[in-house]
């Protein structure tokens, strides 16, 4: 029973791959275009491309984290060639989210994700809005 | 007395990255409005941060094979031109009209991940199915049939 319903939902997302290959390649570099103009956010288009292509939840984080990081590679040094960095900042806050990140990972096991994912969003939001209104 | 802001401004970011929700989102804006650093600054500083956090976390992925090498490659060549093309141009455009689309983005993206984090809440309600009580216990000890103790194999989370 759960094997056919995984082979159907497999058939499904293959089809909606089939659509999505056209636009995804366009897709893809807007969120490369993304990635390098504000330094951030590329992975959360990526993930939706992959899952497009018929990737698992968790394969396609990990594909998305993959595609990332050269993109954050070649951004990172193309900011810091014309001069936005700052050796201080980029260690303290560098040790931090490599902490976090671990924190993060272990923590993922145990939290309410959808109270703590809405928290985030509403943060973002927000953070959003003071922006844009400067 | 600063740094220890910034590395907690990083921590907090790197505990969302981690939860795998994008954590540039939080720092940039943390690092910008709250510490008041420059929107371009606050970027190279997340894009470095995220190669130095990424880096081994990807390393893990590669040998639990959790990477599709075809869908990588098909998604990687587009992303890498539309990010070099635009890295180059983000340094030349002002802090603040940057800040200002960046804003306007996390906006777009913050409904956007809402409202789907919302659909799959309600979708799973809908199909809701009670789990048999060992399996969904990730690393307790379980009794097996016989008696015997046994693990069941932990799951892993990136």
């Amino acid at each position: 029973m759960a094997k056919i319903e995984e082979k159907n939902a497999r058939q499904k997302s293959l089809k909606k791959g089939k659509i999505l290959k056209k636009g995804a390649i366009v897709v893809s570099a807007v969120a490369g275009c993304v990635n390098g103009l504000f330094g951030g956010g590329g992975g959360m288009l990526i993930v939706p491309i992959l899952s497009g292509y018929g990737l698992d939840a968790k394969k396609a984080h990990a594909t998305a984290v993959a595609v990332i990081l050269p993109l954050c590679l070649i951004s990172a040094i193309i900011y810091v060639v014309k001069g936005c960095f700052e050796l201080s900042l980029a260690l303290s806050v560098g040790g931090g989210v490599v902490a976090g990140g671990i924190l993060g990972a272990l923590l993922l096991k145990k939290a309410d994700n959808f109270w703590l994912s809405m928290l985030f969003y509403a943060v973002m939001i927000g953070a959003g809005i003071k922006m844009v209104t400067g | 007395m600063k740094t220890i802001w910034f590395v907690l401004a990083g921590a907090a970011g790197g505990v969302i990255a981690g939860m795998g929700m994008g954590g540039g989102t939080l720092t940039i804006p943390l690092l910008t409005l709250a510490l008041g650093v420059e929107q371009k600054l606050a970027q190279a500083i997340n894009l470095i941060a995220f190669v130095v956090m990424a880096a081994p976390v990807l390393v893990i992925h590669f040998k639990n094979r959790l990477v599709d090498m075809p869908a990588l490659f098909k998604t990687a060549q587009p992303a890498l031109a539309g990010s070099a093309l635009c890295a180059w141009f983000a340094p030349e455009v002002p802090s603040e009209i940057l800040a200002r689309c960046f804003g306007g983005f996390l906006i777009v993206l913050g409904l956007w991940q809402a409202g789907k984090t919302v659909k799959q809440k309600m979708r799973s309600k809908k199909n809701f199915k009670p789990k048999s009580a060992p399996s969904s216990a990730l690393n307790c000890r379980i009794l097996g049939a016989s008696g015997r103790e046994y693990y069941p194999k932990q799951r892993f989370d990136e």
